[in-house]
């Protein structure tokens, strides 16, 4: 199991729900834990188990891609 | 700590679509652009060639031989003409792309040549830093190597629609959409038209029996067609221009008023630092990118005409999204290409959506096919305006895979077989849904009954 942590800039939230909405669709993705994610800061900071996920899959999950209200980018020294 | 999140290089269509995506998540974007904001679409292309062809078509329309019984002679001043088109295209600039920059406070746009400095963007002496760049500078008219070409007065789509005055007679190099367009407009307003085509037929992008159809209205209208033409040399002599070929090995001259050279667009890639930041590009001088818009440089995408591919408003505003979806937000889109319909505003209209016969060929797909003259469409009869065809394709599976037309009205329903094709529906599908009566859009369903039925046995709306 290797786990890594990732920097994310989080674009899309408009208040402290969005950050719990995001922060409860991160936590049921088996392979991903969420230390935070902030509304105020527009980021996340996670941990991926990249046996099971690899980093740029967070980008595509629902809750950053199609009609979600969110989008995420990883931030560049994380890459 | 970089400036903006995502800078775009242009101000159109696809500029724009790309900047309200990135927006839309909060996103801070900048836009450059070094002309006139909006593009071609509204400034030079969709906008104003309609406007003036829908002008044109009224007096056309008043001189056409479809109804005998009444005669009307169209009368019309070019120059007011012109200005009320300049007027909508300011209007529409105004509306469509200036005003939005209020909307969306997360939107820079400022005035400049941006130029690509390493995985930098320089405006003048300033520099500006991005998490990812965008390059959607457009397209110009493509002027071909012709001797002499650069020494006369020519006019590109460009001047053509600024003309305050309609030339007695005027030359097209080149048989595509634009030529046949702006020849069609010229045609109604009075002038003698000749188009004169390097390839053995018009809209060569087309199948064969479309360009047919429309070359022998075309001629039976009055336009002069000339075909496998070689151009040798263009000259003019007091203000009249001279055209030199060989047309099968016989040399010919052309002498016309105005010498309009539709030959097709070019990307707009030179002095924008593209060499600086490793963006390659084709032979066409087009950004060369991968099905996701990413060029060779991977912080940096590209969308609209730039690319060379489909130089479309719609696929370059559908480009736009895209390339700020996938290089923004880590998404992997691609378009898909099959799914976007075109419409070429001629009377009657080219237009289609999905594979033609000649793609379905060269991609090995097993098809059917079915074509329905207009004139067994009752509204083609009402209208007595019954030239022209609809043709429909269907793979081994009965789905419908493509419809094209030459037909009164086609760009109006094409829409509708392009959610028949997304949504995988038959010919049958198609033909038990009900459609207004009489009208053109009854020619989809009809080419879909013939898949299954003879129509010329059915009595009006019949299943």
């Amino acid at each position: 199991m290797v786990k890594k942590e990732i920097i994310l800039k989080i674009y899309g939230m408009t208040c402290e729900d969005c950050a719990a909405t995001i922060t409860r669709s991160l936590n049921e993705k088996e392979g991903v834990r969420v230390i935070e994610i902030s509304f105020e800061k527009e980021y996340g900071k996670i941990v991926v188990d990249t046996d099971k996920i690899e980093p740029e899959q967070i980008l595509r999950l629902p809750v950053f891609s199609g009609k979600s209200h969110y989008r995420a980018s990883v931030e560049d020294d994380q890459k | 700590m970089k400036d903006y999140d995502l800078i775009i290089l242009g101000g159109g269509s696809a500029a724009f679509a790309a900047a309200i995506k990135a927006a839309d998540y909060r996103a801070k974007v900048l836009v450059i652009e070094s002309g006139v904001i909006g593009g071609t679409c509204v400034n030079r292309g969709c906008i104003p060639s309609k406007n003036l062809l829908w002008a044109a078509s009224l007096a056309g329309n008043f001189a056409s031989k479809n109804f005998r019984q009444i005669k009307l002679k169209a009368e019309y001043d070019m120059r007011s003409l012109i200005r009320q088109k300049d007027e909508l295209v300011s209007m529409l600039r105004k509306t469509k792309y200036e005003d939005l920059l209020g909307y969306y406070p997360n939107i820079k746009f400022i005035k400049g040549t941006g130029k690509f400095d390493g995985n930098t963007v320089k405006v003048e002496d300033r520099r500006y830093t991005a998490r990812k760049y965008i390059i959607a500078t457009g397209s110009r008219p493509f002027i071909p190597d012709i001797e002499g070409i650069s020494k006369i007065n020519v006019i590109t789509s460009n001047e053509v629609l600024n003309l305050d005055r309609v030339p007695e007679s005027i030359g097209i190099l080149g048989g595509g959409y634009i030529s046949l367009e702006l020849g069609m407009y010229l045609g109604w307003l009075g002038s003698k038209v000749t188009i004169l085509e390097r390839g053995e037929r018009i809209l060569k992008k087309y199948d064969p029996d479309m360009s047919e159809a429309v070359e022998r209205y075309l001629e039976k209208n009055g336009m002069n067609i000339i075909k496998n033409v070689t151009f040798n040399a263009v000259s003019e002599l007091n203000g009249r221009k001279t055209v030199d070929v060989t047309i099968k090995k016989d040399t010919q001259s052309f002498t016309f008023e105005e010498l309009l050279i539709a030959s097709g667009r070019s990307a707009n890639t030179k002095d924008i630092g593209l060499e600086s930041a490793s963006v390659n590009i084709n032979e066409k001088g087009a950004v060369t990118t991968d099905e996701t818009l990413k060029t060779s440089n991977p912080e940096i995408y590209a969308a609209g005409d730039v690319t060379g591919l489909n130089m479309l408003v719609t696929v370059a505003a559908k480009h736009g999204s895209t390339a700020a979806e996938n290089a923004l937000f880590g998404q992997d889109l691609k378009i898909d290409y099959d799914l976007i319909p075109y419409a070429i505003y001629t009377d009657p209209q080219v237009a289609g959506v999905g594979l033609l016969e000649e793609q379905a060929k060269k991609r090995n797909i097993a098809y059917k096919v079915r074509t329905l003259d207009n004139i067994l469409v009752p509204k083609a009869n009402t209208m007595r305006h019954t030239d022209g065809f609809v043709k429909m394709l269907t793979d081994i599976d009965d789905h419908i895979i493509g419809f094209h037309g030459f037909a009164p009205y086609i760009s109006e329903f094409v829409s509708e077989a392009t959610l028949a094709i997304k949504f995988k529906m038959t010919p049958q599908d198609l033909s038990e849904i009900v459609h207004p009566y009489p009208t053109m859009s009854e020619s989809l369903k009809m080419v879909a009954q013939s898949f299954f039925k003879d129509v010329s046995k059915l009595s009006c709306c019949a299943e």
